[in-house]
């Protein structure tokens, strides 16, 4: 039995929350860049979202059958709570605030937008055009650097069409970053 | 783990990721909290089990109900035209048609028993 295996048997067999927290605090960054990937584009966004998919992982742990590795059955359950959490966020910032629809397009608070430099604010954005899905394979493939077959898991989709959209998405941002880099000069 | 072979994916990403941001810490305590006073995870496919129970139900009431009173209805219809075609056929075969010689028994030709045309009746 690894490390991980015994730690999530000490949290479901003997409600040990140390175990859950230690399952977790090592994957923390990982899993706050699906997060971001699933679309929430501001910082505080982001925690909150975190939040709520930790609550969302503690329940659904004891249910958890050790047939996937447990990074892949985390970010699975990661990318589909941040993507429900982000709707109905969403929904709701669009019933309070349909008339500063505008400025929330950028996808930052007017705070956050003052310290970000220009440059980056328009890289994100032009990260934030991308499909989620061509969002989560860029950041699963290059910055969790994870195996194709793991990233199908995540996203449901085959290992086949992992590739193929992997490089579709490379090529689109390549495109997007291009026609910013021409306008920039 | 960054593909350094791409730089412009790493200031892309980088960006979309505001530079490789620490996330905040969680709450665990809250998130501990949360998790025990939340509704156990079978709760919400019963709900939506009970929800769906009732739809089918209320759907077969409201499929059941007219379709029993229209169907009451077309029996009644029914049996009442059934029995005005009897007390029809007992006049006219029981009186008119054997008075008139028209009975199905009578002998053909017709004209052999006297009977008159059916039009005639």
């Amino acid at each position: 039995m690894n490390e991980e295996e015994t730690l999530i048997r000490r949290f479901v067999e003997s409600e040990d929350e140390s175990a859950f927290e230690q399952l977790i605090r090592g994957r923390l960054e990982s899993l706050r860049r699906i997060i971001a990937a699933a679309g929430p584009k501001d910082s505080s966004d982001r925690d909150d979202v975190l939040q709520e998919v930790l609550i969302r992982i503690h329940r659904a742990l004891r249910g958890y059958r050790f047939e996937s590795s447990f990074s892949t059955w985390v970010f699975r359950i990661t990318r589909n709570a941040s993507l429900d959490l982000e709707r109905k966020r969403r929904r709701a910032r669009q019933r309070e605030f349909r008339v500063i629809r505008e400025s929330r397009d950028t996808g930052a608070n007017p705070e956050n937008l003052a310290m970000e430099s220009l440059r980056t604010t328009e890289l994100k954005q032009l990260f934030y055009e991308l499909d989620e899905k061509d969002r989560q394979l860029l950041i699963l493939k290059e910055r969790e650097a994870l195996s194709t077959a793991e990233i199908a898991k995540i996203l449901g989709i085959l290992p086949g069409t992992v590739k193929s959209r992997l490089s579709r998405a490379r090529r689109r941002a390549r495109t997007k970053y291009e026609e910013f880099e021409e306008a920039e000069l | 783990m960054n593909n350094y072979d791409e730089p412009w994916l790493k200031q892309m990403l980088d960006a979309a990721l505001d530079y490789g941001e620490k996330p905040a810490s969680p709450d665990f305590n809250a998130i501990r909290r949360a998790a025990q006073d939340a509704p156990p995870k079978s709760r919400g496919f019963t709900r939506s089990g009970k929800i769906l129970a009732a739809a089918i139900i209320t759907a077969g009431i409201a499929a059941a109900v007219p379709a029993a009173f229209f169907g009451y209805r077309a029996a009644e219809r029914r049996h009442a035209v059934q029995e005005e075609n009897r007390l029809f056929a007992e006049q006219i075969i029981g009186g008119t048609i054997f008075d008139e010689g028209l009975c199905p028994d009578t002998p053909w030709p017709f004209e052999d028993a006297g009977t008159k045309d059916f039009f005639d009746i």
